[in-house]
């Protein structure tokens, strides 16, 4: 996964500051302790995305495996995030929609996301997630989302 | 408790049992319905300060919508399939046509509509306000378990009573 930045002129410790700040901003992404890791990952500038495993986020008890929608949520904090970074900061991200493809269950376990912005335009940005256990060579699953990036004036006259 | 697979509760309330007792579901406050004439799935899931996606604490979070979503196609399928099957899910998509309020319950409606052998296809609608506007869709493909032969034990798969 390449996740090379088209923004090198921008201070890391700014984007990773703004990330947090998304995160914190989103209530339900508190409430399930989604939080941005410290560790690198090799030669990917993006940011690594952690959800520290809880017993509240098991969805199948016999496997035992983490809540689908948990994982989705996980996912869906980290690539509204990662868009937040890139924008003005009174301009809150919105989810038009999100795809996901569930490659296997999650166990229970610490969760770890990266983004990819496919492409970040005027209005929309296509944000891929990739969510893993061990290793980011062995996803758990594979999202794609499109956040609306444009001030509207109001949301109902999106509609 | 007696032994599941002598029960004699019906998918209903074995699909209540499930919700119930599932640890996600029942962190966030899902709630399943009785169900309709419609045949449909219906769960609700009521409001909370930390089910929001915004500091103000005005809508649902997008993947709370999604868990909501994801759990009654789940509960849908089984009530199709009549019994309980392992299912897992394969793939889930969600648009969202209009940002969910938190002034109301959200409320999900799904149905299966197609059943084949190894796949199940179901959709939901999530309905967010008092006018019950629709706020989200998904649709979704569920992989159902090919070892058929050995019933699921369904209390221990609710997560309430070890056996």
């Amino acid at each position: 996964m390449s996740a090379e930045s088209d923004h090198d002129g921008v201070d890391p410790k700014v984007t990773r500051d703004r990330i947090v700040a998304t995160l914190d901003a989103m209530p339900y992404a508190r409430h399930l302790g989604i939080g941005l890791s410290l560790a690198g990952t090799g030669e990917s500038t993006a940011a690594l995305f952690h959800l520290p495993f809880d017993a509240r986020l098991i969805g199948n008890v016999t496997l035992p495996a983490i809540h689908g929608g948990v994982v989705a949520s996980f996912m869906q904090a980290a690539a509204l995030a990662a868009t937040s970074a890139l924008l003005p900061e009174d301009l809150p991200p919105k989810l038009v929609d999100f795809s996901l493809d569930y490659l296997s269950s999650a166990g229970p376990a610490d969760l770890y996301a990266q983004c990819e912005m496919h492409r970040v335009g005027k209005r929309i940005a296509a944000v891929g997630v990739r969510c893993w256990q061990k290793t980011p060579d062995a996803p758990v699953a594979l999202g794609r989302a499109h956040v609306f990036v444009a001030p509207s004036a109001s949301d109902a006259s999106v509609i | 408790m007696n032994d599941p697979q002598k029960t004699s509760l019906s998918i209903d309330e074995l699909a209540r049992l499930f919700s119930k007792h599932m640890p996600h579901g029942r962190d966030v406050g899902m709630c399943l319905d009785d169900q309709a004439a419609d045949g449909k799935t219906r769960m609700h899931l009521p409001p909370q300060q930390f089910l929001a996606g915004d500091p103000a604490a005005s809508f649902f979070f997008p993947g709370v919508m999604f868990s909501l979503a994801d759990s009654a196609c789940g509960l849908a399928v089984f009530r199709a399939l009549g019994r309980f099957v392992p299912i897992a899910t394969l793939d889930m998509r969600i648009d969202h046509l209009a940002p969910a309020t938190m002034d109301a319950d959200l409320i999900a409606v799904a149905e299966c509509y197609r059943l084949t052998k190894p796949i199940a296809f179901a959709r939901c609608e999530l309905l967010s306000g008092p006018q019950r506007r629709v706020a989200a869709i998904a649709v979704g493909t569920f992989m159902l378990s090919s070892s058929s032969a050995k019933a699921t034990d369904i209390t221990k798969f609710a997560g309430g009573h070890a056996p």
